[in-house]
């Protein structure tokens, strides 16, 4: 009787309308288009928006590889995929592909592919599987969640600090051209706090990429040991753009943070910068 | 309820800020005053340690020196979590608890400093992994490789609830041959540090183990630890999204801990 009921009732929470109503009501919302959506379907190759910085002081590089077939290793093809460049302000600037061998990694660094799309921003990373026919008897979707490798130009060795993806945020359909965002959009301010403290470095800065297909207001507060707000800043988003911003911690005052908009988890990149090197986490 | 390891890198210092308050939602909803314990497993037992109490809305750094035993090489390492009540010293389980389910999982930063820098990342050792008592692990990790001058160190976390210590073996492989490169024994209850020679790094290759679960962390570094760079790896199932993608993975997972050699015969 039970799964009866259940048989009914989720196909129809799982709709478009249920998610909508979920969504209003605050009941188990959900923050991504999924199959269950109609959007995309396990055609579609889903990938993270990254963050790139490529400038005087920092480089980046991407470690591409063959997803398909690591997923499917007994039936391995080549993959195509496409790198699409987005400046800071959200504006799509490069298209490049890369043909990738069965089992390929194949590192990308982005000192000529962001040449001209300023000095940071996003990416995003979709795979084409040339046997695209793999995926149809599956209801899940190929993604890159993939591993930046930031590097400081005048550190003098070849270490780079490597920081994973940790959302879903666009797709593209195999074959296909058009990028959507698939988060979906909140409709209530949701707060976002790092669980993490800024105590032990005096310069830190906060990444934080709009992946929404929407204008986004953040607001980022500062607090104090007791929680209490000593700064806060505001900051409007465009579309896929990303904004750097500094937590001078030089006295001490800012013991950690929160991020106020409303995408559900606007989880920042941390970067703190400290003597003789730098860390990059996710906050 | 999620337990937080304690990594223990010789020439390194471990910090780690424990946060009572969640990631999302409302914090006065979700938190009370938690104490935080520190334990490990020993002859059969988890010694149970308690270090201090956070009120809600407050961090708590654990250092290296604050831990109330010394951690030889080879040996079980810490664990730490927070919890409302007081426990006894000794524990032949550890605790299990809802009060920390949140989504986005609720993390602590697990920091190893030296001198002039660190690294860390946000993490746990998520409650469930606890009650494995059998399981794969499967790392395929495109940095692994960083260039010269720079070591690599893989921390193999495996927690149990029951203070077992028992060996694994895990494998360093050619993801093109699926050959063995690298051998290495890592123990449960344990963060297990592995050194990853430097030949094994020649090619592209990936981290196995067939008969435990773990959470692989890449640890690389200069000789003096003045560059400092960790992260972990995702699971396999990471590269899916939506639907029922664990059965996908699992399969996946199987080809890559098979016996070596299959690759090429396919």
């Amino acid at each position: 009787m039970h799964n009866d009921w259940k048989s009914i009732v989720r196909p129809i929470a799982d709709g478009p309308y249920g998610i909508f109503v979920r969504n209003l009501l605050g009941l188990h919302p959900v923050h991504y288009y999924g199959p269950e959506s109609k959007k995309i379907n396990s055609q579609y190759s889903v990938s993270d928006l990254f963050f790139w910085q490529s400038d005087k002081i920092w480089r980046t590089r991407f470690d591409l590889l063959n997803i398909s077939s690591f997923i499917f290793p007994r039936s391995p093809c080549k993959e195509r995929v496409s790198l699409v460049v987005y400046n800071s302000d959200g504006q799509e600037k490069k298209r490049i592909e890369f043909m990738l061998e069965p089992f390929e990694m194949r590192k990308i660094t982005f000192d000529e592919i962001a040449e001209g799309a300023g000095n940071y921003g996003t990416f995003a990373a979709f795979h084409d599987p040339e046997d695209a026919k793999l995926w149809e008897a599956l209801d899940s979707c190929l993604c890159e969640r993939g591993y930046v490798a930031l590097q400081r130009r005048n550190e003098g060795n070849n270490l780079w600090s490597t920081v994973h993806g940790n959302s879903y945020a666009v797709a593209k359909k195999f074959q296909d051209e058009k990028i959507l965002s698939i988060r979906i959009p909140g409709r209530s301010n949701h707060t976002y706090r790092p669980q993490v403290s800024f105590d032990d470095c005096q310069e830190s800065e906060l990444i934080i990429v709009n992946q929404e297909d929407r204008i986004i207001d953040l607001l980022v507060r500062y607090l104090d040991m007791d929680g209490s707000a000593v700064n806060t800043w505001r900051v409007s988003m465009q579309p896929f753009a990303s904004k750097v911003i500094p937590v001078n911690n030089a006295k001490a005052s800012t013991h950690r943070v929160e991020i106020c908009s409303q995408t559900y988890m606007h989880r920042p990149l941390v970067r703190k910068l400290y003597l003789s090197h730098f860390d990059i986490f996710h906050g | 309820m999620n337990f937080y390891p304690f990594p223990v890198v010789q020439g390194l210092e471990t910090e780690l800020t424990l946060a009572n308050f969640s990631p999302v939602g409302r914090i006065k909803h979700q938190t009370k005053k938690m104490h935080v314990f520190i334990a490990r497993a020993n002859n059969n037992l988890w010694e149970v340690y308690r270090h201090t109490t956070i009120d809600c809305g407050q961090t708590c750094a654990v250092k290296s020196v604050d831990l109330p035993f010394q951690c030889a090489s080879g040996e079980p390492t810490p664990l730490l979590f927070m919890y409302p009540e007081l426990l006894p010293n000794h524990l032949t389980e550890l605790p299990s608890g809802s009060f920390q389910d949140t989504s986005p999982a609720w993390r602590s930063n697990i920091k190893l400093r030296s001198a002039t820098t660190a690294t860390s990342y946000q993490g746990e050792y998520p409650c469930p992994m606890l009650d494995l008592k059998r399981g794969t692990l499967v790392s395929i990790y495109p940095t692994l490789r960083q260039g010269p001058g720079i070591q690599t160190k893989i921390i193999a976390m495996n927690f149990m609830r029951s203070p077992v210590f028992e060996q694994k073996t895990v494998h360093l492989a050619s993801i093109q041959s699926k050959q063995t490169i690298q051998t290495a024994k890592i123990y449960t209850n344990s963060c297990s540090v592995i050194d990853v020679q430097e030949s094994s790094l020649q090619g592209d290759c990936y981290f196995y183990c067939r008969e435990s679960v773990a959470i692989p962390v890449y640890l690389s570094h200069t000789a003096n630890f003045s560059h400092l760079a960790m992260e972990h790896s995702h699971p396999p199932v990471e590269m899916l999204v939506f639907g029922n993608r664990n059965r996908t993975a699992a399969d996946m997972k199987r080809f890559w801990i098979e016996p070596e050699g299959k690759l090429n015969a396919q």
